[in-house]
């Protein structure tokens, strides 16, 4: 084992799991002639590495190496690059193209290859956007510029622009394209500006033929953002270059926003996004599941569809966490399945059953009061339902046997051993009783 | 300063480290098997963990860092109720292969928080950077103030962990007695389900104090001495 190893492994018994797991376990090390390098994602795991164990790590390394290694240094990045995580999506999907300088372009540009229009479901909440990003990305700079594309979040914006970005790559294959979120574009400033060279931020935003910039209600309050990102807009719009924007609302209605931004984004198309109507979503519930190859019912999808309204990002998850108890259940995808595997998103929230909530229920499906679960009397019209109650909240929750006592008018934790094990054996002798308790399960779970 | 490395301190508790294979996923197969894919590379590019506390969350999260690393893929595992953080520990981070980001409601209402996750997001789907994210509760329902970010966190299969059954608590019991050299008897098992919190964190910390006090006093783990420890007599 080596000493960066022994290092670890001491480590991990000294330090919390968290600890451990944040700050030790990514760092990647390399011994070079007396010196361990060690390396972080960033600068502040390495601050904070270094402020915190830096005189730990260094002990042990002398210890481990007898004395080799006296050196200890941190240094920001990694040994290697990344493997196979770029499998799934992102970068990887680009390499399925044949036309590998293509792919090369679509990479540098920040394009995702799998957002097209073929792969864009039209409705009548987004053929307009969808019509005139066509438009746009067959004859940029002439048709509409910019195109402003506004609309709620996971409605399909970021995949029309991305879509605008792949088709005037494939129509212009050196035609220079950069889609950029408008967090990253203050990001990039804000380093250029760091390190000098703002003239050169300047001159690669202002060079290219298609400018596709999302979310700009990010810019809201960053002046010099504002300020540069104005400048950039004149230059390209001057020079007959694509703009194409989105925001979550039109262009006025962006506060925070500066006002000859805001009458600029304006000059061009602007268009909206609605959520999608059944029908659309359920086409895209189709348009997904044949893509990764899946067979999807019918039925299955209009429940999806009638089920996750907020947006398409939503509806995507829950398609996928079907797909996904599907292929480790292995059955097929069936309404069953779909009521199972989906109830923690069909559920409004993950409901948190309560002592209170099971004794309030319970009293209403015997038609008693809940003071009668909590007092002591004992016949057996108030004794067998609080009994109930009882094992219903020794299965529903987590609390100790004593607390449930407690919860029941103070009673000991004997008396709910005793309640959970008498209506244990009453659900298998007698059938009245196993459908009240499958009832008050199912109604305090639904 | 240390000279050897036999003369370092070790622990005598045991050092439990929380892989995949030592989870105990009772009713949370499902889950397991999504991590087990998304930290090997070959499953979803994200996904969403909630619950209650307890359930496990951060048990899978460092779990998935760990076996990324096993396979010498890169990850990272970020606990954001931790306090001291900024939103900078989020640079540079979508050059990893699996991030794990836990308790994320711990930054819901915080701006600058949710803009640089919404960001990190963004960069981690365009690099192919696998993401495993727990949160207290679904994120519609985590208050979140940003909306965008709210629909990203929706993008994936999520899962809500439950806990684990009372039979399987008591096995995990016993496990950990044995693990840790203690016979622990069933009666004495039965006394802790019946009379602690039934959740595998308050039982592994209650067992391992009964642990050491049964060592320090020589004494076997009867009721009388669980009794004393759950008290917090000894």
């Amino acid at each position: 084992m080596g000493v960066w190893e022994q290092c670890v492994r001491q480590l991990k018994g000294e330090l919390t799991s968290a600890e451990f797991n944040t700050w030790i376990l990514p760092l990647q090390a390399q011994i070079d002639e007396g010196r361990l390098r060690l390396f972080a994602p960033n600068r502040f795991v390495l601050d904070w590495t270094r402020q915190h164990y830096e005189g730990r790590l260094l002990d042990l390394c002398r210890s481990y190496s007898d004395g080799a290694i006296g050196k200890l240094s941190f240094e920001v990045g990694g040994l290697e690059s990344k493997t196979s995580g770029a499998a799934v999506h992102g970068a990887a999907t680009l390499s399925v193209d044949t036309d590998g300088e293509l792919a090369a372009r679509r990479a540098s540009a920040n394009l995702n290859a799998d957002f097209t229009f073929d792969s864009f479901v039209e409705g009548k909440s987004n053929q307009l956007a969808r019509a005139a990003s066509i438009q746009i990305g067959q004859n940029p700079g002439t048709a509409y510029n910019p195109l402003f594309i506004y609309g709620g979040v996971g409605l399909g914006k970021t995949h029309l622009m991305h879509a605008v970005g792949n088709i005037v790559l494939a129509t212009n294959p050196s035609a220079r394209v950069v889609y950029l979120h408008s967090e990253r574009f203050v990001a990039e400033m804000i380093k250029a500006l760091q390190h000098n060279r703002i003239d050169e931020f300047k001159k690669t935003y202002r060079s290219v033929n298609a400018l596709l910039i999302d979310d700009v209600q990010f810019f809201a309050g960053k002046e010099r953002s504002q300020e540069e990102f104005f400048h950039t807009f004149n230059a390209l719009f001057e020079s007959r270059q694509q703009i194409v924007l989105s925001s979550d609302r039109f262009p006025k209605e962006v506060v925070g926003l500066e006002e000859r931004l805001k009458s600029r984004f304006g000059w061009g198309l602007t268009v909206s996004i609605e959520p999608p109507d059944l029908e659309t979503s359920v086409a895209i519930l189709h348009s997904k599941a044949s893509l990764w190859g899946v067979d999807l019912p019918e039925d299955v999808a209009f429940f999806v569809g009638r089920r996750i309204r907020s947006n398409i990002r939503e509806l995507e998850g829950a398609l996928r966490r079907l797909v996904a108890n599907a292929q480790f259940t292995g059955k097929p995808i069936s309404m069953e399945l779909a009521k199972h595997a989906l109830r923690d998103m069909l559920a409004a929230q993950d409901k948190q059953v309560s002592i209170e909530n099971i004794q309030k229920t319970v009293a209403e499906y015997y038609k008693l009061r809940t003071a009668d679960m909590l007092s002591a009397k004992r016949s057996r019209s108030i004794a067998r339902p609080r009994q109930v109650a009882m094992a219903l909240a020794k299965e529903l929750t987590k609390h100790s046997l004593p607390e449930i006592g407690r919860a029941f008018g103070g009673r000991d934790h004997t008396t709910v051993l005793h309640a959970t094990r008498t209506i244990k054996n009453l659900r298998d002798s007698d059938a009245s009783i196993e459908e009240d308790y499958k009832n008050l399960l199912r109604t305090l779970t639904s | 300063m240390i000279d050897h490395p036999g003369q370092l301190h070790l622990p005598i508790a045991l050092i439990r480290e929380p892989t995949l294979a030592d989870y105990r996923p009772g009713p949370n197969a499902e889950a397991l098997a999504a991590v087990e894919a998304l930290a090997s590379g070959t499953g979803e590019p994200y996904i969403y963990l909630f619950g209650a506390s307890s359930t496990g969350k951060t048990h899978l999260l460092q779990g998935a860092c760990q076996a990324a690393i096993k396979l010498t893929r890169t990850a990272q595992y970020i606990p954001l109720g931790k306090s001291g953080l900024l939103p900078s520990i989020f640079d540079d981070l979508e050059t990893r292969d699996v991030l794990a980001i836990d308790d994320v409601q711990a930054i819901a209402g915080k701006a600058d928080w949710e803009v640089a996750l919404f960001d990190l997001f963004n960069r981690a789907r365009a690099h192919g950077c696998a993401l495993l994210i727990a949160g207290g509760a679904a994120p519609d329902a985590l208050e979140l103030g940003l909306p965008d970010l709210c629909s990203r966190l929706q993008w994936g299969p999520r899962y809500c962990l439950l806990p684990l059954s009372d039979p399987d608590c008591e096995q995990l019991l016993m496990e950990i007695a044995a693990e840790l050299g203690m016979r622990l008897g069933q009666e004495t098992a039965r006394y802790i389900m019946n009379n602690y919190a039934r959740d595998p964190g308050s039982l592994v910390t209650l067992i391992e104090r009964v642990d050491q006090v049964s060592l320090r006093e020589q004494r076997q783990p009867s009721i009388p001495l669980v009794r004393r420890v759950m008290r917090g007599e000894i």
